[in-house]
């Protein structure tokens, strides 16, 4: 047993990582999320289970009372004005700690704020959008909901659009007058389909990219039924279909491919810190019950060797995964030495490091579940919620096999995935 | 050009087994798969999962399918044709849904031990096979097994011999009194009809001769069903605590007798063994799913099925599906030709089926997990069926004792250990 276990059990230290790279107040704030976690989510599980209403109120006192949604934005903009990229680090243990209490709220909010590390990063998107969206994160009393819509698996029965790494944009853009008119159908988002009050799209234009922003509440956005899906309830999904959406100048931003390179990095990280402390939780559950059951009629199922070698698996992706999480961030807080944000280098790392983690973080569960017999299985214990949620979270930043594709391309130079016009 | 069904025909495929599976078919394909979408919100009422529960086992007829024909059943367990032909019908209504696939063979389950032959115990077949044949409602068979704190340690039984067993079975002139409680049993949470309980006669005893399996109609005076659990998936196969306070039964309701009861208890160990089947059955949708989503969904521009790192992957997927039905219907020739292979309740048996339906439920599960993968957001969504299959097969992995006691009788078989 590890020295000190029973004191350290349930702290954050008990897994390491490198504590040189976050300073005290990130700390701090990593420390008033562990506590929202403890009391606001994992405390009331039973009571809550996955309700929906419980999921939003606990994502506002996120957002807003401990500031997590202010965290990034400048001063300027309201917000607290913690530099990008050195946040992170101070990023990756606030979403453990999300990910230990509720991988969906983690979900959700994660692709929401590394929709803002992108805006901010990105130096050719204008002022009067960033302003919009700094408003929408810092302003609001409740949770401004913002869903993407990024390129994904296309149909073969539908208009074909132009392709980024692989995948076929969703959404097309023109000019009209002295706006925008932006198309879908039937897009598939990210997250939030259902009930966001703003959709952010990467959209073609007649030449390259663009982003833009749409209120939901537009004419001419229809949202689907609504999906129902493996896991992460707290993000309610529908297609979208956009018909002639009229939207102001300000409301599209041109990019290139590093916009959807850099928003991809941010995303994998912080759902890559998720994973990692969903498998922490999964950790403190089979803890629990191996602590209690008996094997034979009489030790503990943890002093049983065959069991202590499952146990050992547990931990043993979890240490893994924490690392390699810890240093994905630390790469991308230090772009002079590991790559800019937006760049192949950040994006190739991020992919691999994600897949890596996700893929352990599920082989650990589903060692504890295999542990856990029945129980494992059974909504009481919980065990089966993270199960299902990073399952959903893997598929959903879309496999293994095209992070595969662009691993061969940048190390190989395989000509795999290319982007093409429509 | 890929045929309809193009995976292999089993060895012992008879005329028999290709106008059933087309009957199953025909109800999985109007009655179940339209409607699995639902079952999950389902699961404590039933008002989805009862009628196509009851279309199958009642108007169908297959609840009579194990029980022996003088008793008005259709007498595969009098055959030697048990596993196989249970094989192929649990393999199809699986496809469909493997919830309904389990609640369906543990309604035979209690019964193997005394409709089976060699050791077919007349009296109970009479007392509880109208049960089955003479009904207009499904009869929810159960095997109760699984205790608090226990685990999997009854399952264990070439280790513990019921050592651990705390629900106790006393006699008292011509009756036996149970007290314990039970948890998990498939068909219970309110449906059960007939119970064979795993008892002791004697508390700590780890003597084969003092384990005990007695048979209690649901409605006896002291049984408890306690609210279905929730769980992940399979929302057809209901589980809760069950609890017997001085439950009285005649004394004739032990299956077989000291030292017998516990070998046919190894037997109904290993025919579970052929839940396999649940597994099969649903990656086999998957397959068919994906001939779907791989033509229309495109990657790079192509069709999914065209792109050679995503064929590659279909590849693995239906590779897994081959082996495991071919590991699948050997096992089960395995245990339908005792005459070549020994009783089915030897070790050597009990080792090659938890080693086949451990084998087969790890590759089902990857061909899902696979499959969920290369359809990126959509292997998430219900609409597509393939996550339900993927939560089912995993429960179908961790059941009966799950994947570690599973490892310790295959080795303790193959390497002759002494203490797993």
């Amino acid at each position: 047993m590890k020295e000190g276990q029973s004191d350290t059990i349930y702290s954050n230290s008990f897994f390491s990582y490198p504590k040189e790279w976050l300073d005290a107040e990130s700390e701090d704030i990593a420390e008033s999320v562990r506590k929202w976690a403890d009391n606001e989510v994992i405390a009331k599980r039973l009571q809550f289970r996955e309700d929906l209403e419980h999921q939003m109120k606990t994502l506002a006192i996120l957002a807003n009372n401990i500031g997590l949604y202010k965290l990034i934005w400048p001063e300027d903009m309201g917000g607290v004005g913690f530099p990008l990229p050195d946040v992170s680090s101070t990023l990756v243990r606030a979403y453990e700690e999300i990910g230990r209490a509720d991988p969906g709220i983690g979900y959700i909010s994660a692709a929401n704020i590394a929709l803002a590390a992108t805006l901010l990063e990105d130096q050719g998107i204008g002022g009067e959008m960033k302003k919009k969206m700094a408003a929408a994160f810092c302003d609001s009393e409740d949770v401004t909901l913002f869903s993407l819509i990024l390129p994904g698996l296309g149909d073969i029965n539908a208009k074909s659009h132009r392709i980024v790494s692989g995948r076929e944009v969703q959404a097309e853009l023109r000019s009209e007058g002295d706006g925008w008119i932006v198309n879908a159908e039937r897009a598939r988002p990210f997250n939030s389909g259902y009930n966001a009050s703003m959709y952010g799209v990467l959209a073609s234009l007649p030449e390259g990219l663009g982003f833009a922003v749409v209120e939901a509440d537009k004419k001419g956005v229809e949202r689907g039924e609504l999906l129902k899906t493996t896991g992460l309830s707290a993000s309610l999904n529908a297609d979208v279909r956009f018909r002639d959406v009229r939207l102001s100048e300000d409301a599209v931003a041109f990019v290139d491919e590093s916009f959807y390179k850099r928003l991809f990095a941010w995303i994998r990280l912080l759902m890559g810190s998720v994973a990692v402390g969903s498998a922490i939780d999964v950790y403190r559950i089979v803890k629990d019950w191996a602590d209690n059951r008996v094997i034979k009629g009489k030790g503990l199922l943890r002093d049983n060797p065959m069991d202590a070698a499952v146990l050992a698996q547990v931990a043993m992706d979890i240490v893994d995964s924490r690392l390699l999480i810890h240093n994905l961030a630390r790469a991308m807080a230090k772009p002079e030495a590991f790559g800019i944000g937006g760049g192949d280098d950040i994006f190739i790392l991020s992919g691999v490091i994600s897949v890596r983690v996700l893929d352990n973080c599920m082989h650990a569960i589903n060692r504890a579940m295999e542990m856990m017999g029945s129980a494992g299985y059974s909504k009481e214990w919980h065990v089966e919620k993270h199960w299902r949620d990073l399952k959903t979270m893997q598929v959903y930043l879309g496999g293994r096999t095209p992070v595969e594709m662009e691993v061969a391309r940048y190390y190989y130079g395989s000509d795999v995935l290319e982007t093409k016009e429509e | 050009m890929r045929k309809e069904s193009p995976f292999s025909k089993n060895m012992t495929s008879s005329p028999a087994e290709t106008y059933i599976r087309r009957i199953i078919r025909d109800w999985a394909d109007t009655v179940v798969i339209p409607m699995r979408r639902h079952y999950d919100e389902d699961w404590h009422e039933h008002r989805l999962i009862e009628p196509a529960f009851k279309a199958l086992m009642v108007d169908l007829g297959f609840q009579k399918a194990m029980i022996p024909a003088e008793f008005g059943g259709w007498n595969f367990g009098n055959t030697d044709y048990l596993a196989t032909a249970s094989a192929w019908m649990f393999e199809e209504v699986a496809r469909a849904d493997s919830g309904i696939a389990l609640a369906f063979g543990v309604c035979y389950w209690p019964m193997i031990m005394v409709a089976v032959k060699p050791h077919i115990n007349r009296r109970l077949c009479a007392e509880f096979a109208p049960m089955f044949v003479d009904t207009d409602k499904p009869a929810y068979g159960v095997v109760a097994m699984t205790e608090p704190q226990g685990g999997s340690d009854i399952e264990n039984l070439d280790l513990l011999h019921g050592q651990t067993i705390k629900i106790t079975a006393r006699l008292n002139g011509d009756e036996w009194v149970i007290n314990g409680h039970k948890l998990w049993p498939t068909n219970t949470g309110g449906l059960a009809d007939l119970f064979g309980v795993v008892c002791t006669t004697k508390p700590g005893s780890d003597d084969d001769e003092d384990v005990a399996y007695i048979y209690v109609p649901a409605d006896t005076p002291g049984v408890t069903q306690g609210n279905a659990y929730e769980k992940a998936g399979m929302a057809a196969d209901k589980n809760g605590d069950v609890w017997f306070e001085d439950v009285r039964v005649p004394s004739w309701y032990r299956a077989h007798g000291p030292g017998l009861d516990a070998r046919y208890l190894k037997e109904v160990l290993t025919l579970g063994m052929m839940s396999a089947t649940f597994s099969v059955g649903p990656v086999m949708n998957v397959y068919e799913i994906l001939c779907d989503f791989c033509s229309q969904k495109t990657l790079n521009g192509k069709p999914l099925m065209e792109h050679d790192a995503i064929a590659a992957e279909l590849s693995e997927i239906v590779t897994g599906i081959e082996v495991s039905r071919a590991a699948t219907y050997r096992l089960a020739m395995m245990l339908d030709r005792q005459d070549k292979y020994g009783p089915r309740w030897s070790p050597e048996i009990l080792a090659m089926a938890r080693s086949t339906k451990m084998f087969v439920a790890d590759r089902c599960l990857e061909g899902c997990e696979k499959a969920m993968e290369i359809m990126g957001a959509y292997g998430a969504d219900r609409n597509w069926d393939v996550e339900k299959h993927w939560r089912d097969i995993k429960m179908g992995q961790l059941y009966e004792g799950g994947k570690q006691l599973a490892q310790m009788d295959t080795a303790r078989y193959y390497f002759d250990c002494k203490t797993l």
